[in-house]
């Protein structure tokens, strides 16, 4: 069975009606465990490999273009890349190239209608492990993703998210803790001045390691902090630091009692 | 063989330094029996070759942002004089900004806050497989 990708009407077709080919084949779906980013910046194909994928059990993280692609293979442990080669910001061969040079050693597969031998070969000289040629057969895909994921019968399960670190070091934590006191001091302060170079880098601090300390909201207040400081919107930014220092209270509060 | 490296953590906050170095020695422990790590620091960056010379540093893990500078700057200088050497950064934002102008400059890695063990495991694999290039 094999979807086409540019024909939106016919792909939602065979998503929604279960044919009695896709009944047959339901037994040949692999039951995996194990993380899978997809790159695409195509709708109809996002919601299908997502589609497909997921039946298997494993998990999947979409990036919607090269860039994004990046940064999430830079910031989570991935076990398997499938990436759309033409994208927009930066096309998969690009990122294929970043990728090796910073290290990943994740196998990454192109999603391409260009199949040609020469392209083929050009992939692999950059870097990529294989190439899923669109139409994408489910059996290809599937075979692939058996032979990167875990098996469900194994009991070793891998996920991205698992691997957080997630600091129980008491000394560790009690320089987190006197860390986030003094930024809290510096917050308040900066608010009253409108320093906004300065709010920059503290809550740079914050977002980057509040998350390793078990404290995901603080990393997305400080995020979502950050994105308005440095889009210059001051009135919002200013909104959100203070909720950002209020949480950061809240969370010295819990940790003094 | 048991192999020992020698590792330099440059960042300005402490507990960011210990959490790496305690996630690195986990990895060393849990994967790698026969591998010892001494460990350094440097908060500023600044006098950055000689620090790595006098330590003998193997593997550099540098923030990018640090008080006075910027990691960035401090990667190309360690460039100047050692060509080779394995220089992973380390961000809070994995900015495309910083991540190409870390590529141009010769990073061999990159990770990002917050710190994921298996990325940090594969910045250890990967030291080791230059290694063991270097050798053959």
């Amino acid at each position: 069975m094999t979807w086409n990708t540019s024909n939106n009407s016919k792909a939602s077709e065979l998503e929604n009606k279960p044919n009695p080919d896709s009944v047959a084949k339901a037994q040949s779906i692999p039951s995996l465990s194990g993380d899978v980013l997809l790159v695409e910046d195509n709708k109809v194909n996002q919601h299908l490999f997502t589609f497909n994928i997921e039946k298997t059990g494993a998990k999947v993280d979409l990036a919607e273009n090269g860039q994004e692609g990046l940064q999430k293979a830079l910031s989570n442990h991935y076990d398997l890349i499938l990436m759309d080669i033409e994208m927009p910001l930066m096309d998969g061969k690009e990122v294929m190239s970043s990728l090796v040079q910073l290290g990943i050693n994740t196998p990454v597969y192109a999603l391409t209608a260009n199949n040609m031998p020469s392209d083929i070969a050009e992939y692999s000289v950059i870097g990529f492990r294989g190439t899923l040629s669109k139409p994408v057969e489910l059996t290809i895909l599937y075979q692939i993703l058996g032979q990167h994921l875990t098996n469900c019968n194994d009991k070793v399960h891998n996920t991205a998210q698992r691997d957080k670190i997630l600091v129980q070091d008491p000394k560790i934590r009690a320089m987190f803790y006197t860390d986030l006191a003094k930024q809290h001091s510096e917050i308040t302060e900066y608010i009253q001045e409108l320093n906004y170079s300065e709010l920059i880098k503290v809550i740079h601090v914050i977002n980057g390691l509040a998350g390793n300390f078990g404290y995901d909201e603080l990393t997305d207040l400080a995020a979502e902090s950050l994105r308005f400081l440095r889009n210059k919107q001051y009135q919002q930014a200013i909104q959100h630091c203070s909720s950002l220092n209020q949480k950061v209270a809240e969370v010295l509060n819990e940790y003094n009692d | 063989m048991s192999i020992t490296i020698n590792i330099l953590l440059v960042d300005d906050v402490e507990y960011s330094r210990e959490l790496l170095r305690g996630a690195l020695l986990t990895c060393v422990h849990d994967h790698k029996k026969d591998l010892e790590a001494n460990f350094f620091h440097s908060s500023t960056g600044e006098d950055i070759t000689d620090t790595i010379k006098y330590n003998d540093i193997d593997l550099v893990y540098l923030d990018i942002e640090l008080p006075h500078t910027s990691g960035l700057k401090v990667l190309k200088e360690i460039r100047e004089t050692y060509p080779n050497l394995m220089v992973v950064m380390v961000s809070g934002e994995s900015s495309i900004g910083n991540v190409t102008t870390s590529i141009r400059d010769g990073a061999n890695g990159f990770i990002v806050k917050p710190f994921n063990s298996g990325r940090i495991l594969e910045t250890v694999e990967n030291y080791l497989k230059r290694l063991s290039k270097q050798k053959s």
